[in-house]
């Protein structure tokens, strides 16, 4: 196919036209053969059509209309050489566009946007700290870049860094890690403790690394029990005493509650009022201004409920409201059983999110309200999580 | 009908060559793109064309594309690109 594509129409520009007449094959063929390449022809009715066809055909399709009583009228032109025509006289236009297309390339130069993939235990900012240091920031230029050195710098610096990948796409420095896997902290405390309960618990699990257990599972421990024995003296060893280790995990019981009225205090208004008259500038966080003072009628706490206003945005930036200023005081306002154990469900939510600790699981929930007799509402949760529950605490004069 | 069996001597001449038909002069080329694009290549000219058929001369005869909301996206002085809901190309009788 012999087609030119949309682009290059556009770059070259074209024209769509309307033929109006009663022999518009005969000027479709006349076309055709003089080498007048129309597209895009369209029946509009059996005396009209439209077509698309380049600026330069047009004038050649002009002359072949001659004689066959066909009137051609342009729609529209298109493409860059009319954009150009229409604007060449537009010098500060043209002067504005060179000047914007002569910034972005400049800003094409420079890095924008720092983007840090893969940190899990390392601080993105901490990355940043290190690229900062290595004077890649904001608004860095790109020729001062050397992406491999880069990432190797960036391994050197931090050993928690396995490796390190910095790529440049666009204007976007893409720096990808990976963390090393850290060995494990080998403890050698060798001062005498003892692991003891942190809280009431019924042991699940006991695993004892150092000392020996006092606990089995299914047990049920008081805070403050011995769980893991540092003291390992037997008649024949009179001074063996370790620093007990081990891990015990337990089933811990929570019990939160809250209480909530069935009558909560609400700004509400009290009846008193003021009008007033606002004159904003530009808009609000510029200037405003008030015609009655600043006071609005003494009131502590007020809502403003805007009754007129007209606005000279497209002249001058200047906003003109009436209204009224209506006082607001604390009053006490019935509200309805779901709500007020609502309300109380969230305290004790919240509460319960205080007390169990962040690493334990939850196993089970349960939730009761009940009416109190002073008409409030009690609601209570109790959790049952599966924690760890050991804490070492060395012996007396270890 | 001693017309016709003369205009396809020279296709089975070109046949019997192992030749491509297609090279010879005058015969019109149809390719059809799904059901919705029409090119005609080798055509003489448009007979007429409206949105639902356009008929084109050709060396054998008057070449009619029906169908629906047609539109030439393409007319050169050999070749014609007819796209729009194409029902049927055939061959008016004569």
């Amino acid at each position: 196919m012999n087609m030119r594509s949309p682009v290059w129409n556009y770059l070259t520009g074209y024209v769509n036209i309307k033929a109006e007449g009663v022999a518009l094959e005969r000027l479709l063929n006349n076309a055709a053969r003089k080498g007048v390449r129309l597209t895009g022809i369209r029946r509009l009715s059996p005396v009209a059509l439209t077509a698309r066809l380049s600026a330069k055909d047009f004038y050649a399709l002009h002359s072949l209309r001659k004689g066959m009583r066909v009137r051609i009228k342009i729609l529209d032109k298109r493409g860059l050489p009319f954009i150009y025509t229409r604007n060449r006289f537009r010098k500060v236009l043209l002067f504005g566009w060179i000047i914007v297309l002569a910034l972005l390339f400049a800003a094409s130069r420079y890095v924008w946007f720092v983007d840090i993939k893969g940190c899990e235990k390392v601080g993105e900012q901490e990355i940043m700290m290190l690229l900062e240091n290595e004077g890649i920031l904001a608004g860095t230029p790109q020729k001062d870049l050397e992406p491999y050195s880069l990432g190797s710098k960036l391994m050197q610096k931090d050993p928690r860094i396995a490796w390190a990948g910095v790529s440049l796409k666009g204007v976007i420095l893409t720096v990808q890690i990976k963390e090393a896997v850290q060995p494990p902290v080998i403890l050698n405390d060798t001062r005498p403790a003892n692991v003891y309960a942190a809280k009431d618990a019924l042991i699940i699990k006991i695993t004892a690394l150092k000392g020996e257990a006092r606990v089995m599972p299914g047990d049920v421990v008081r805070a403050g029990e011995v769980l893991i024995s540092g003291d390992l003296r037997t008649d024949s060893t009179p001074e063996l005493f370790v620093h007990a280790e081990g891990e015990v995990i337990g089933h811990v019981w929570y019990t939160v509650s809250a209480k909530a009225d069935l009558y909560e205090n609400k700004l509400m208004r009290s009846g008193k009022s003021v009008p007033y008259t606002k004159i904003i500038f530009i808009s609000p966080s510029v200037y405003e201004t008030f015609t009655n003072g600043w006071d609005f009628g003494g009131f502590a706490d007020y809502e403003l409920v805007k009754s007129r206003g007209f606005e000279l945005d497209r002249l001058f930036p200047l906003r003109v409201e009436t209204g009224a200023c209506f006082e607001l005081v604390n009053q006490k306002a019935a509200r309805s059983m779901e709500d007020a154990e609502r309300e109380a469900l969230a305290q004790a939510e919240k509460r319960l999110i205080e007390t169990v600790p962040k690493d334990a699981v939850i196993l089970s929930k349960e939730t009761v309200s009940a009416a109190e007799d002073d008409g409030s509402i009690m609601v209570e949760i109790t959790v049952r999580t599966e924690e760890q529950i050991g804490k070492t605490i060395l012996l007396q004069g270890g | 009908m001693s017309k016709r069996r003369h205009r396809r001597k020279p296709v089975r001449f070109m046949e019997y060559l192992d030749l491509p038909v297609e090279t010879l002069p005058g015969i019109p080329k149809l390719t059809l793109l799904g059901r919705d694009t029409v090119l005609v290549e080798n055509h003489k000219g448009i007979l007429e064309y409206n949105s639902a058929c356009v008929r084109l001369i050709t060396a054998l005869g008057i070449l009619r594309i029906g169908g629906a909301d047609m539109e030439l996206k393409e007319l050169g002085s050999e070749l014609v690109t007819v796209r729009g809901q194409v029902e049927s190309v055939l061959f008016e009788m004569q």
